[in-house]
């Protein structure tokens, strides 16, 4: 790996990481959703700083050159995040028909209760 | 006159048409339930001067979540022992409620299916909606091992152990169709058709409408009832439903 491109990839995690943990700090990111994107930044950190992991990982998966192990699990980390966000989407769907589905019943009751009252 | 089943009536942007569509449906039935979901015109309004219970969403969720607001108030609010549903467009017509509702008083069925296609001279559907009809009608039939000709008819009539279902996580919250009927079936409830007739709706379009729309729908379908049919904890979760009474 050239140094350039060690440089760099140094610099892209530890940008990432700092991003993730200002985020947290100022509270526009929960811990939970924040867990993957650090663990991305740690892993390729780690994968670019101990070099000769990344190329005992290379020869593993059998990819010709370091950068593509890095590019391949940046892919991966990606893809699981989006998997996570689907999910979580899913959750969020779920919840918001419930909360409108309440506030329906509410409002219904709401307009009864006015009626009942003289005052809708 | 129905007085033993609620009639839920999932609306969106239904305000030029619900008026007359529920005009006509409370010589049959007395109790109404009008969902408007989330319209933008005046559907709710229009649905209570016609002297119908409504409910609004205050955004728009989808034709299943709908559903599932009027089965969730019915269990809670309501005693009937039946459910009915029916479309806010005319489409429906209220005289085949009855003859719908007589297979589920007399404990014959769980979910009763108003079929379209079981009547001769049916001629109502655009071509395209029949072919998609014949598909999914095909495809759901061999997978439940049942002749089932309209899998995609709005117009049902089910018992309140199906209901409760219906407000479970398991029902679809966009276009549940065919693989309800697929998922009712693992279950082990009994599905019925009765014929019905159709009529052109009171104003065009539908929520199948467009290009995108129905290639939606059939992708969206298709893995859905692959889902339903090879689930094999679908019976379990009925006893737990039933035993949760």
């Amino acid at each position: 790996m050239l140094i350039k491109q060690k440089i760099f990839a140094i610099a892209a995690c530890a940008a990432l990481i700092v991003l993730v943990a200002v985020l947290i700090k100022r509270r526009k990111l929960r811990e939970e959703y924040a867990l993957l994107w650090l663990a991305t930044g740690i892993g390729m950190l780690i994968l670019v700083i101990g070099y000769p992991l990344l190329l005992e990982v290379s020869k593993m998966i059998g990819a010709v050159t370091p950068t593509t192990t890095l590019f391949l699990f940046a892919l991966l980390f990606i893809v699981l995040i989006s998997i996570h966000f689907s999910v979580k989407f899913t959750l969020l769907s779920d919840q918001i028909q419930s909360v409108i589905t309440e506030m329906s019943f509410l409002r219904k009751e709401l307009e009864e209760l006015k009626k009942a009252n003289g005052s809708g | 006159m129905i007085e033993d089943a609620l009639v839920i009536i999932p609306a969106f942007n239904e305000a030029a048409v619900i008026g007359d569509t529920l005009a006509e449906l409370k010589k049959f039935a007395s109790r109404i339930l009008v969902i408007d979901d989330g319209s933008q015109d005046d559907t709710g309004l229009r649905a209570r001067e016609a002297g119908a219970e409504t409910l609004r969403h205050s955004a728009n969720l989808g034709y299943g979540a709908a559903l599932k607001t009027g089965f969730s108030y019915g269990l809670r609010y309501s005693k009937v022992s039946f459910f009915l549903t029916f479309d806010a467009d005319g489409q429906h017509d209220p005289a085949f409620l009855e003859p719908l509702m007589n297979p589920l008083r007399k404990n014959e069925s769980d979910y009763l299916i108003g079929s379209r296609f079981l009547m001769s001279d049916d001629s109502s559907a655009p071509a395209a909606r029949k072919i998609g009809s014949k598909i999914f009608s095909v495809a759901t039939s061999a997978l439940i091992g049942q002749r089932i000709t309209d899998p995609t008819s709005g117009m049902l009539g089910l018992t309140r152990k199906i209901a409760k279902v219906f407000t479970s996580k398991l029902f679809p919250l966009d276009f549940p169709d065919a693989d309800v009927v697929i998922m009712l079936s693992r279950m082990g409830y009994r599905i019925q058709e009765m014929p019905v007739r159709m009529r052109p709706a009171r104003r065009p379009g539908s929520m199948h409408s467009g290009v995108l729309k129905p290639a939606y729908y059939l992708a969206k379908m298709s893995v859905s009832m692959v889902h339903f049919a090879l689930r094999l904890d679908l019976k379990q979760k009925r006893r737990e439903m039933e035993s949760a009474d």
